[in-house]
C-alpha cells in the first residue's frame, strides 16, 4: 500500500517537495543574512529606540509576509490537492472497483492512504513551519505579537494540526461528494471557515483568560498608552472618560485593542471631572500631568507564557478533528457503498 | 457439486428503485456462468453484491459459504475496466504483486506479453482491448478461485474480443482446481461459446437459469397450421404463442423434439431463447429446476 | 491434428458441434486410430471455448467408443467410423439414387425429400422409446 500511495500521488508529493526546497533555500539564505545584519544591534527595545533594527526589519517585511502566507496556504492547498482527490478521484474514475478487489481490505486501504498522506502533509508543513518560525524569530522579538490571531497560526506546532485536519477533511469530503473538483472547492471553503472560526470563537476559551487591572506604562512586560478622552456628543465635557490602549507584549489581549476606559487603582473609571489634573474649559488637560497620574486598565488577556500551552492545545484540537473525520470517512466508506 | 456463490431471496434497492428482486441462485464450482439481460436488469448489481462492493438490502449472498469479503480468492473486473491512467502496464502489475499474497508474477507477465502490451505504456493510452487484457491479467494473476467479470468485452472490437475470451478460457483451463467464472455480457454468441451455465435477468428478476446445453436441448420453435396451444401434446410447455390467420408459432419447452407430419419443430437458438425470457414478462416463472424432465442422452 | 471451430448461431450445443467435427474428421479420414486429440487446455484457449465443453465432448466421444483417454498423456482416437468411400456402401448408394428418382417423379422437391428423409430417420427411434 505504501508503494501504491506513493505511486498514485507522487506527482503531488514531488511538486510539494520542490516548492518546499525552493522556499527553504530562500528562507535559509535570507534568514542567515538577516541575522548577520542585525548581529550586535540592540534587540529588546521599544519601537522608538531601535532605529537601525527597525530599518533592517522593515526592509524585509515583504519576505516575512510572503513566508507567513506560505504557512497559511500550505495546509489549505494540501487539503485541496492531496486530501480531496484521495478518494474522490478513485470514485470518479471507478478505480476503487479495481483497487478494492485486490487482497487488501477497504479499511486497510483507507488507513494506509490516509496515514501516509497525513504523514507527508505533516512533514511538509512541519518543515515549512520550522523554517518560517526560525526565519521570523527576529521579527517576533521585535514585534512581540506572535500570540496574535493570524500570526499564531503561522508558527510552531499548529500548522501540523491544520495539515492533518485538512487532509482528513479533503478525504471525507471527497468520499461524500464523489467529485474531485467539488471536493476541492468544498474542502477549501470549509477549511477557511474553520480557520476563521477557531481564533474567534474557540481559541480564546482554550484556557480561562487572565482578568487584571493593569497599570499603564509601568512594569517591564506591559505596555500601554493613554489615548485620550471619550467625546460623547462630539464635545469634551466633564463626563468624558479617559481612555487608553493596552498592549501585552507576546501576549494576547482579548478585551480588544480598541481603547479601554482608564481606571484608578480601585478600578473606578476616570472621567475628566475626576482627573486629578486641572483642565481649562474645552481643552484637554496638560499631558505631563496625565502622565504622572496612576492609570489602570481592566483587561482580559492570555499571557505570553501560555503560548506553547495554546500551541499544544490547538494542535491537539485539530488532530482530534482530523481523527473524527477519518473515523467518519471509514464509516462512510463501509456504509455508503452498501 | 458445491456452490461457490449462493444467493437466497436476495434483494437490492437503490433508493426506491429495485435493482435485484428475490434472486435465488447457486453457482456450481468450476462452472462458467453467463449473465444476460437488458441494461439495468441487475447484472452489475448481482456481480457487485457477490464481490462485496455492495451490500444486500435484504436476503443473503454467500461466497465460498461465507459473506463476501474473501478478497484474495475472488477476482473482479469491473465494467469499463477501470485502471489508473497515469500508471504504466508494469506499474499495474507491481500494484497487483504488492496487494495480493498469492500473486503469480510469471502468469501476469506472460499474459501481458501474449496480449502484446508494452510494459512501459501508460494505461491511459491503451486501447479498449488492451485495457481489458491488462485488467484480466491483473485479475487472474491473483489466482482467484472465483472470477467475476462485468461486461468485459462490451467495448471491444471482434478481434480484441476473441483475444480476450481466448485469454480467459486459457486461464480457466490451466488453473487447478478449475476456477469458477461469472461474467455478464450482451453478446450471446460469446456466452454460448464460453459458458456452461446461463442466467437470464430482466426487470431485476431471474427469468431463467440453467446449463446452456440443457436449455438448448429443451427449447424449440414449433410451426404448424393454426391451432390452440392446449391441443399440443402433454410434455410440451408452451412459453409463447403467436397466431396469424392460418399459422401458429409456438415457443415450447420439451424434453426432446417430437416429430409429427403436421408441424415443423426446430431447436431454438440461444439468442431467441434468451430474447424470449428477456422480453416476455408473462413468462416470469424463473428456473424451477424440474419443470421438464432432463433430455435423454 | 484436428482444428475445432464453433458456429454460435447454429442452435446446436457447442459440445455437440465438437463431437460432430470429430466424427466428420473420422469419416473423411482426417483422423485415424492412434491420433491424439488436442489437449482440452489448447482447444479452450485457441477456440475461446469453455474447457468444460471440450471435456463434455470428449466424454461423449469416449462413450461412443471413438476415443479413449490416457491419463497424463492425452486423448487418443481408438475407434473408427465407416468412411463414405467404402466399397460396401455402393449398393446402398445405388438404391438411394433409385429411390430419389422415384421421389422426384412423384413430384417431391429437394426440401420435401429432405424433410421426408429426416422424419423417417427419426421415427424408428421414437418407436424404440
Amino acid at each position: 500500500m505504501t508503494w501504491l500511495t506513493w505511486r498514485q500521488h507522487r506527482a503531488q508529493f514531488l511538486t510539494a517537495a520542490a516548492l518546499l526546497a525552493l522556499a527553504a533555500a530562500y528562507l535559509l539564505v535570507d534568514g542567515l543574512r538577516l541575522r548577520h545584519e542585525i548581529h550586535g544591534l540592540p534587540t529588546d527595545c521599544g519601537i522608538d529606540r531601535c532605529f537601525d533594527l527597525e530599518q533592517v526589519i522593515t526592509g524585509r517585511r515583504n519576505a516575512y509576509l510572503a513566508a507567513g502566507a506560505l504557512v497559511l496556504l500550505a495546509p489549505a492547498l494540501i487539503g485541496a490537492f492531496w486530501g480531496a482527490p484521495l478518494i474522490a478521484r478513485e470514485l470518479e474514475t471507478g478505480t476503487h472497483r479495481t483497487v478494492w478487489n485486490q487482497s487488501v481490505p477497504r479499511g486497510r486501504w483507507l488507513a494506509a492512504k490516509l496515514l501516509l498522506t497525513t504523514a507527508a502533509a505533516v512533514l511538509t508543513t512541519g518543515l515549512l513551519s520550522l523554517l518560517v518560525t526560525w526565519y521570523a524569530a527576529p521579527f517576533d522579538r521585535f514585534d512581540h505579537d506572535r500570540f496574535q490571531p493570524l500570526l499564531f497560526d503561522l508558527r510552531g506546532l499548529v500548522p501540523l494540526g491544520y495539515a492533518a485536519f485538512a487532509v482528513a477533511l479533503g478525504a471525507c469530503t471527497g468520499l461524500f461528494l464523489r467529485r474531485t473538483l467539488a471536493a476541492m472547492a468544498v474542502t477549501l471553503a470549509v477549511f477557511t471557515a474553520v480557520q476563521v472560526l477557531v481564533p474567534l470563537a474557540v481559541r480564546p476559551h482554550l484556557q480561562q483568560p487572565v482578568h487584571e487591572l493593569v497599570a499603564l506604562g509601568k512594569g517591564p512586560t506591559r505596555h500601554g498608552s493613554f489615548a485620550g478622552f471619550d467625546t460623547p456628543g462630539g464635545r469634551l465635557g466633564p463626563d468624558s472618560r479617559m481612555i487608553a490602549v493596552l498592549d501585552v507584549p507576546d501576549g494576547w489581549v482579548l478585551s480588544g485593542h480598541t481603547p479601554q476606559p482608564a481606571r484608578d487603582a480601585t478600578g473606578r473609571v476616570l472621567t475628566l471631572a475626576s482627573l486629578p489634573c486641572p483642565s481649562s474649559g474645552p481643552l484637554p488637560p496638560d499631558g505631563s500631568c496625565v502622565a504622572r497620574a496612576d492609570l489602570y486598565v481592566a483587561v482580559d488577556y492570555q499571557p505570553a507564557d501560555r503560548y506553547w500551552t495554546f500551541q499544544l492545545a490547538e494542535t491537539g484540537l485539530y488532530a482530534a478533528l482530523a481523527a473524527a473525520l477519518a473515523a467518519l470517512t471509514s464509516w462512510g466508506l463501509r456504509r455508503r457503498l452498501g | 457439486m458445491t456452490a461457490i456463490v449462493e444467493t437466497r431471496a436476495l434483494h437490492k434497492r437503490y433508493g426506491r428503485r429495485p435493482a435485484l428482486t428475490d434472486c435465488t441462485l447457486s453457482v456450481p464450482a468450476g462452472s462458467v456462468v453467463g449473465l444476460v439481460g437488458p441494461n439495468g436488469a441487475g447484472k452489475s448489481t448481482l456481480l457487485q453484491l457477490a464481490c462485496g462492493l455492495l451490500t444486500p438490502t435484504s436476503g443473503t449472498v454467500e461466497v465460498f459459504g461465507a459473506p463476501p469479503g474473501q478478497l484474495a480468492r475472488v477476482g473482479f473486473v469491473a465494467q469499463d475496466t477501470p485502471l489508473y491512467p497515469t500508471f504504466t502496464v508494469s506499474d499495474h502489475l507491481r500494484m497487483g504483486a504488492r496487494l495480493n499474497p498469492r500473486w503469480d508474477a510469471a502468469l501476469a507477465e506472460r499474459r501481458v506479453r501474449q496480449a502484446g502490451l508494452d510494459p512501459a505504456q501508460k494505461a491511459g493510452r491503451l486501447s479498449g482491448g488492451q485495457r481489458a487484457q491488462l485488467a484480466l491479467a491483473l485479475a487472474v494473476a491473483k489466482r482467484p478461485e472465483l472470477l467475476l467479470l462485468d461486461e468485459p468485452v462490451a467495448a471491444l472490437d471482434p478481434l480484441a474480443r476473441r483475444a480476450f475470451l481466448q485469454g480467459l478460457m486459457e486461464f480457466v483451463a490451466e488453473s487447478e482446481p478449475q476456477p469458477t467464472v461469472v461474467l455478464s455480457s450482451h453478446l450471446l454468441s460469446d456466452l454460448e461459446r464460453i459458458c456452461d451455465h446461463l442466467v437470464v435477468l430482466a426487470d431485476s428478476r431471474v427469468r431463467a437459469e440453467g446449463g446452456i446445453d440443457d436449455l438448448l436441448a429443451t427449447h424449440f420453435r414449433l410451426t404448424t397450421a393454426r391451432r390452440d396451444a392446449d391441443t399440443l401434446p402433454a410434455g410440451m410447455r408452451v412459453l409463447h404463442a403467436e397466431h396469424t390467420g392460418r399459422q401458429s408459432t409456438f415457443t415450447v419447452r420439451a424434453a426432446a423434439p417430437v416429430d409429427d407430419p403436421s408441424w415443423v419443430m426446430e431447436p431454438l437458438g440461444l439468442e431467441d431463447l434468451v430474447l424470449h425470457y428477456m422480453s416476455d414478462p408473462s413468462e416470469s416463472a424463473p428456473a424451477d429446476p424440474r419443470p421438464v424432465p432432463e433430455p435423454q442422452r | 491434428m484436428i482444428e475445432f471451430h464453433i458456429e454460435p448461431r447454429s442452435g446446436v450445443a457447442p459440445y455437440l458441434q465438437l463431437v460432430h467435427q470429430v466424427r466428420q474428421a473420422l469419416r473423411l479420414g482426417l483422423l485415424s486410430e492412434g491420433d491424439r486429440l488436442p489437449k482440452v487446455k489448447e482447444v479452450a484457449a485457441k477456440v475461446a471455448i469453455n474447457p468444460n465443453t471440450v471435456l463434455k465432448a470428449y466424454r461423449q466421444l469416449e462413450n461412443e467408443g471413438l476415443v479413449s483417454p490416457r491419463p497424463g498423456v492425452g486423448t487418443f482416437v481408438s475407434g473408427t467410423l465407416g468412411t463414405l468411400a467404402a466399397a460396401e456402401h455402393e449398393p446402398l448408394r445405388r438404391e438411394l439414387a433409385r429411390w430419389l428418382a422415384a421421389a422426384r417423379a412423384a413430384g417431391l422437391d429437394e426440401e420435401s425429400i429432405e424433410a421426408l428423409f429426416r422424419q423417417t430417420v427419426r421415427s424408428p427411434t421414437e418407436e424404440e422409446r
